[in-house]
């Protein structure tokens, strides 16, 4: 009978240790998603205007001649590659409307790669103590007026409305926001291409329908996401399958009509590099912005 | 027992770790993309055709069809995969000519490699007839109409 007692009290005992496991790692869980994941410590900070002695200490942040934009980065923390896209972006909106773009890194050997990675010059990229900002979490942007003045404050990963909210912010043309990624080192050595900024033309959905209709578009993703969303009237021929099957396939002059979107800038270069291999002298690259309501073309030149 | 209680709540998370140090443990080769003018084609040293169905030639399917392959050091097929095809009925033809292609040896600074390509068909039906196609074959036909 004591036996059986034993038993009893080691079973119960035994699931109270789970039960009280169970808690602890749920409340361990609950912890670290509100203090490490950036979007749901910092959604409701967004959209808020502040003063910057309200939450950051004076001088703390670069000077900035000038409005500023601060995009407070962590490479610690992984970025899904659209969201660095998006910093790619709104740097180079900044650009065209005169902000000043710097990026502050809570680590000073964060700060060579963040310049190489975005193309920075060093001095945009600074090292500060996220802790003595009052920042909790990353990525956070602030934008800061000329007298220093936080106007705009977007803390964690934004979804796609707010992006496009934050890019307009910089950008009153809403309805042609041009392509907008920065000139990359080409894919092979020997094959160089100019800068394309200053060969960037913006275009309506107007030109892009004409543009369409007058050339072959060629998708050059592969098939999956090909068959989940394309352009019309576009064929499908993977990046790695253009070197065979466009002399096949595609008539040898005829003028084609890249689709670059929501692709890599390296495939995009390595696509067009082979196209005019392959013997295409009237290639143009389409470029349309993650939100599918505004769009780009550009003209790569060797 | 008080070993397998601070153990347990672990129990399931260490399973994967487990198992994701033992995948990472393959031993790294060279590999060879075969990609060119002809994709895997030109690594080729025998590349049998294509049965072209009747029931497909009757029914005018046509189309490209395209088969990754992944290729050992002695240049036989490991793996295969149909990665496009214009009809089902084409798809067991296409896959008995994959399993016949033999490469050659790849060898990268002396040291055997692995390799990595896909393999292109052309089906066409012309005159009533059914025809099968690889890169290599339209383009020296191309050629040969060519000055």
């Amino acid at each position: 009978m004591g036996a059986l007692a034993q038993l009893k009290y080691q079973v119960r005992l035994i699931s109270w240790i789970r039960e009280t496991a169970i808690v602890a790692a749920g409340a361990f869980l609950v912890f670290l998603a509100v203090h490490y994941v950036p979007s749901l410590a910092g959604s409701s900070l967004s959209k808020r205007n502040i003063h910057l002695d309200d939450r950051v200490s004076v001088g703390l942040l670069p000077s900035c001649s000038g409005s500023c934009l601060v995009a407070a980065l962590d490479l610690r923390d992984n970025y899904p590659r659209d969201y660095l896209y998006f910093l790619q972006k709104l740097r180079a909106e900044c650009r065209r409307a005169e902000v000043n773009f710097v990026v502050i890194v809570p680590e000073q050997r964060q700060i060579d790669q963040i310049a190489s990675g975005m193309s920075l010059p060093v001095q945009n990229v600074l090292h500060r103590s996220f802790r003595n900002l009052n920042l909790v979490g990353t990525p956070t942007l602030i934008l800061l007026d000329s007298g220093g003045r936080v106007t705009g404050l977007w803390q964690g990963m934004l979804p796609r409305l707010e992006r496009v909210v934050v890019l307009t912010r910089f950008n009153s043309r809403s309805h042609t926001i041009a392509t907008l990624k920065d000139p990359l080192p080409s894919v092979k050595p020997g094959v160089q291409f100019a800068p394309t900024t200053a060969l960037i033309h913006e275009i309506t959905i107007e030109q892009l329908q004409e543009l369409m209709l007058s050339r072959r578009v060629v998708d050059v993703r592969d098939r999956q996401k090909f068959a989940a969303a394309h352009q019309p009237l576009a064929i499908n021929v993977p990046a790695d399958e253009l070197s065979v099957r466009a002399r096949i396939e595609i008539p040898a002059k005829a003028k084609l009509l890249v689709d670059c979107s929501r692709i890599p800038v390296s495939q995009c270069r390595l696509s067009y590099a082979t196209l005019e291999r392959a013997g295409f002298n009237d290639i143009i690259v389409l470029d349309i912005g993650a939100q599918g309501d505004a769009c780009g073309v550009r003209r790569l030149r060797r | 027992m008080i070993g397998h209680l601070i153990i347990w709540p672990l129990g399931w998370s260490i399973v994967p770790l487990i198992t994701l140090s033992a995948c990472n443990r393959t031993a790294t080769k060279h590999e060879i993309s075969m990609i060119g003018a002809l994709g895997a084609e030109s690594f080729a040293i025998s590349a049998p055709l294509p049965v072209y169905p009747a029931e497909a030639i009757k029914q005018k399917k046509e189309g490209l069809a395209v088969a990754s392959v992944v290729v050992d050091s002695d240049g036989h097929i490991t793996r295969s995969a149909l990665e496009q095809i214009p009809d089902p009925l084409l798809a067991r033809s296409v896959e008995d000519a994959v399993r016949g292609t033999v490469f050659r040896k790849l060898i990268i600074d002396g040291s055997p490699a692995t390799g990595r390509g896909k393999l292109f068909y052309y089906f066409r039906i012309e005159n009533g007839h059914g025809l099968v196609e690889t890169p290599r074959q339209i383009f020296s036909r191309r050629q040969a109409w060519e000055p």
